[in-house]
Formats: structure tokens, C-alpha cells, sequence
């Protein structure tokens, strides 16, 4: 009976996690021009205005664009501090270390008004240097979060033995340690490349006039009219935030396995 | 290791260091310059203080928080509890599943909700089948608290996943020879050691959801207001500059001292110690 309860809680569960994306999906092919259920025919209308509208497309670019360079400065700068604090003293990895998380506690929006004040005054708040920046300060966390704990475990004997068959530091990083990080980078880059390119509440104060993000472009499009086109443009965002997802796990599948591996040599 | 000795390596954190005080430190500051009116003046403070509207709007804001963290909590431990007693393979393809809406985006998890409880959805006409009739689920407390809810609920599931797994399961055992039965055990021996990180998950998502925008901005009415959207509303409409600086502090400054109350209660050493 017990079994029964836990069992029935448990896939009640997992349709309330899967359901809501499973029905956009479905609703995006929808071909009545109101949000209606069940949908009476498809077809494939709604994905049609949104590849002819040059707003999505820029919008998909610009966001695109972004995404990639502060996914790649931020696991850069994340990559460069954790080797900077691992060997530091308690005192300095805690302070540090708490000011980077105290970032994630700061609601958004606060970040991103700051920002924009910051951006006016410098006068960079045109520029997509300014969106690219402050994606870079919010996926930074999580980049240093996966480096962090990926790099402790990554043992200095593997170092050492490096240097004594005759590498030097240089060398032996290069050869020995960074290999090691390989996955833990990848799953960074995706990682900080899904925070920038879903990011919602920054890119609204952030915005130059000619370049809006994705999420910016929706947010807009459900705020003030909700229409099929914007459910297209989640369906195709889920499919590709899922895609990016899956990849992730089957990389931590790979670092897991290497890891394992590893911990015969500790 | 002294203090004092300092390898060349810290340099290496030099980029993290200017990013985080030009993006983070020096905008707060100049944040907080411009909450003074830029001239040591407190009087967007003091109005905030002396408005009613204001106070309201922080209590629902604080309430919301509260209701959204408590159910959340709630409704996930018993998930978190039935992870740990499958087969760990089981347990991942759970949380591969779990893990595919954490990485989706906010606006679209906050949007779905929009087209599961507007007056032509899913909701509804389920609701009309069993009989009961309604003319609009959005726009209230609820339809916040379950946008909300659906959007904590993997980052709760993970926190509490990872804790109960920590527990040794043969401390079951030991109660059970003692003499104890199933409860007694999970009382008295299960809880006590996962229930600072039940609490610690409760303050996360209070603390998250205090400052949160996006879902109650697109799922709740102009009654359900909460303080990120009078933020939002003196940035855009009103300009009024001074004023949404200050609404911010006054949010930091209901963050802070809860993040440092959770800091000191469950001091767990985890990014600290290097085993």
C-alpha cells in the first residue's frame, strides 16, 4: 500500500517536471492562431513567422554571439582562478571564494540595474561588450564551482611524477593536468553558454537599441501579446537547451568514468 | 601555512579579482551612490519607510517567499527519500530526467505555466471535466507559487539528494537491532542528519525567491506585487532612479543577514577544506 502511495507520488512527479515542456511542444505546432487545447490541426505556420521575422533571427544570433564569448571568458577566468587559489591558505580560498557565491544570492535584478548604471556612467551600455561582461559575472559561480571541485580531484602526485620524468612546469601542466580538465571544461563551456543564452532579467536593462537577445525578444513578445510565434520559439529553446543538457550528462558520464580511473593512482 | 606567504600563483586570480570589482563591488557602490540621490541624502530611504504601499508589498513579497520555499521543501523530500532507496542507476536516469527542465530557461518554465492556466488550457478544462468551474487561473497567488515552485524544485531535489545519500544506510540497520521500528529509525536517526540541509534548502529558495522577477512579473496580477517589480517599475516607467536603488538595498539588506544566519548555522566546509 505504502509502495503503492510512493509510486504514484513519484510519476505524478515527473509529469509535473516534463509535462508544462511537453505541451509547448506540442501547442507550438498548433495551427489556430489562439493558445487553444487540445489543438484542432497542425501544422507548422507558427515556425514559418518566426524563420521569416528578421527580429527572431537577429535576436537568435545576437544571443548566440554573446553566449559564446562569456561561456569561453568565463571558464578562461574561472579556469585561471581556481589554479590561482589552490594552493592559497584556507583564509584566502573562504574569502574568495564567498565573495563569488555571494553573487549568486544577489537578485538579478539588482545585478542588472546596478550594472546598467555602472555602463551608463562609462558610457559602454551600447556596446555588446557591456552584455557580454555582465554574463560573464553570472555564469562565473557555477564555472568555478565545476573547476574547482574537478581540479581538487585531480591528484599532485600525477605533478610530480610529470616533473621528475624530466618536464618542466610549463610542460607538465599543459601534458598532465589540463588533459585531466578536459571534460570539466566542456561541461563549464556548455554550462555558462546555457546561463548567458537563457538569461532574462540582465539583457532587459542591458539592451542597446539595435541588439536584443532571445530572451529579451520573448519576454517582450509575451508581455505585451501572447501569440503561437513566441511558443515556437520555446519549443525550438527546449529542444536545444535539452540537446546542450544531454551532451552535459553524457560528458559527466565520461568524466565520472575518468575519475574512477584515476583514483587508482592517488 | 602562513599567512604571510604568498606564491606567485595568486596572480593567477587576478582576472577574477577586476572582474568581480568593476562588475560587482564598483556598480553597487555607484548603486548605492545613486540610493542617496548622490548627495548623502536618505530621502528615497525615508519615503519607502513612511509610504504604507511599500511595507505591504514587502510583507506579500516576504510571504510569497515563505509559502514557495515551505512547499518546495515539501514536496520534496519525500522524492529525495525514495531517490536513495532505488539502485543508484535508477536514481540517475531520475535526475537526467529531473536536470532536463533545470537547465531550461526561466522565462520559458514561467511561460508554459502561463499556457497551462490561461483560460483556454489544460487546467481549465480539466477542472470543467470534473465538474468544478473557473474563470481564471493566472493572475493570483497561486498561479506565482506554482511557477515558482516548478522552478526550485530540481535545485531542492539536488541539495536534498546529495545529503540523504551521505547518510549510512546501515544505520538503519543498528536502530532496527536496537529495538526500533521504521519511524522511530526515521525519526530519530535518519532526520536528525539530513535536516540542516532540509533547512539550508528552505533558506536558499527564500532567499531566491525574494529578489525574483520573471515569474511573478508574468504570473501574477497587479495584486500579487512583489518588490523586484517595484524595482522594475521605477527603472522603466516612473524613472525614478533614487528610489529603485534604494528598494534594492532594502532587499540586500533582507538577504544579507539571512545568508550569514545560514552561514553560521550550518557552517558546512565544503569548498574550504581540501580533504
Amino acid at each position: 500500500m505504502i509502495k503503492l502511495i510512493q509510486r504514484t507520488y513519484i510519476i505524478a512527479f515527473l509529469l509535473y517536471i516534463l509535462l508544462p515542456a511537453v505541451l509547448i511542444i506540442l501547442l507550438s505546432f498548433s495551427s489556430t492562431s489562439y493558445l487553444q487545447f487540445p489543438p484542432k490541426s497542425f501544422s507548422l505556420k507558427w515556425y514559418n513567422t518566426v524563420f521569416e521575422n528578421p527580429k527572431w533571427i537577429n535576436a537568435l544570433l545576437y544571443s548566440l554571439k554573446v553566449g559564446a564569448i562569456s561561456s569561453i571568458l568565463s571558464t578562461a577566468i574561472s579556469l585561471s582562478f581556481v589554479h590561482g587559489i589552490e594552493k592559497a591558505n584556507k583564509f584566502f580560498r573562504f574569502f574568495f571564494l564567498s565573495v563569488i557565491f555571494s553573487s549568486i544570492l544577489t537578485p538579478a535584478i539588482v545585478i542588472g540595474i546596478s550594472l546598467f548604471f555602472w555602463f551608463s556612467t562609462i558610457q559602454l551600455i551600447e556596446s555588446p561588450i557591456s552584455l557580454i561582461l555582465s554574463h560573464t559575472l553570472i555564469s562565473v559561480p557555477i564555472a568555478v564551482w565545476i573547476l574547482y571541485d574537478a581540479n581538487k580531484k585531480i591528484s599532485y602526485n600525477l605533478d610530480k611524477t610529470s616533473l621528475t620524468l624530466g618536464h618542466n612546469h610549463f610542460q607538465s601542466y599543459l601534458k598532465v593536468r589540463l588533459p585531466l580538465l578536459k571534460y570539466s571544461l566542456i561541461i563549464s563551456m556548455i554550462l555558462t553558454f546555457i546561463i548567458s543564452f537563457d538569461e532574462p532579467v540582465i539583457s532587459l536593462f542591458i539592451t542597446s537599441t539595435t541588439n536584443i537577445t532571445l530572451p529579451k525578444a520573448m519576454w517582450d513578445g509575451i508581455r505585451y501579446e501572447i501569440n503561437p510565434a513566441t511558443l515556437a520559439v520555446s519549443a525550438l529553446m527546449i529542444v536545444f537547451t535539452t540537446t546542450l543538457t544531454v551532451i552535459t550528462i553524457l560528458t559527466t558520464y565520461k568524466k565520472n568514468r575518468d575519475e574512477t580511473e584515476l583514483n587508482q593512482y592517488r | 601555512m602562513n599567512l604571510f606567504k604568498i606564491s606567485p600563483r595568486i596572480f593567477l586570480t587576478m582576472p577574477m579579482i577586476i572582474l568581480f570589482v568593476f562588475l560587482f563591488v564598483i556598480p553597487l557602490s555607484k548603486l548605492f551612490w545613486i540610493s542617496l540621490n548622490e548627495n548623502y541624502s536618505f530621502s528615497a530611504y525615508s519615503y519607502i519607510f513612511s509610504q504604507k504601499v511599500f511595507g505591504k508589498v514587502f510583507l506579500n513579497t516576504i510571504i510569497i517567499s515563505i509559502e514557495a520555499s515551505l512547499i518546495t521543501v515539501v514536496v520534496c523530500i519525500p522524492v529525495s527519500y525514495f531517490l536513495i532507496q532505488i539502485s543508484r542507476k535508477k536514481a540517475a536516469l531520475f535526475i537526467g530526467f529531473l536536470t532536463l527542465p533545470f537547465w531550461m530557461s526561466v522565462l520559458v518554465r514561467s511561460f508554459s505555466w502561463i499556457v497551462l492556466l490561461q483560460h483556454e488550457g489544460v487546467v481549465i478544462k480539466l477542472l470543467n471535466l470534473t465538474g468544478f468551474s473557473s474563470a481564471s487561473l493566472l493572475y493570483t497567488r497561486g498561479s506565482v507559487l506554482a511557477g515558482m515552485v516548478y522552478i526550485f524544485v530540481p535545485y531542492v531535489i539536488l541539495i536534498l539528494y546529495t545529503s540523504f545519500n551521505k547518510v549510512d544506510k546501515n544505520l538503519w540497520f543498528t536502530g532496527f537491532s536496537l529495538g526500533a521500528n521504521k519511524t522511530e529509525v526515521f525519526l530519530k536517526v535518519f532526520l536528525p542528519q539530513v535536516v540542516s540541509s532540509i533547512f539550508l534548502s528552505a533558506i536558499y529558495v527564500f532567499i531566491i525567491s525574494l529578489g525574483y522577477f520573471i515569474t511573478p512579473a508574468l504570473l501574477g496580477g497587479a495584486k500579487e506585487t512583489t518588490i523586484s517589480m517595484l524595482i522594475d517599475i521605477d527603472m522603466n516607467q516612473t524613472l525614478n532612479w533614487a528610489q529603485g536603488a534604494a528598494i534594492s538595498f532594502l532587499i540586500l539588506g533582507l538577504i544579507l543577514p539571512i545568508v550569514f544566519i545560514g552561514a553560521i548555522l550550518f557552517n558546512r566546509k565544503r569548498f574550504i577544506s581540501h580533504d
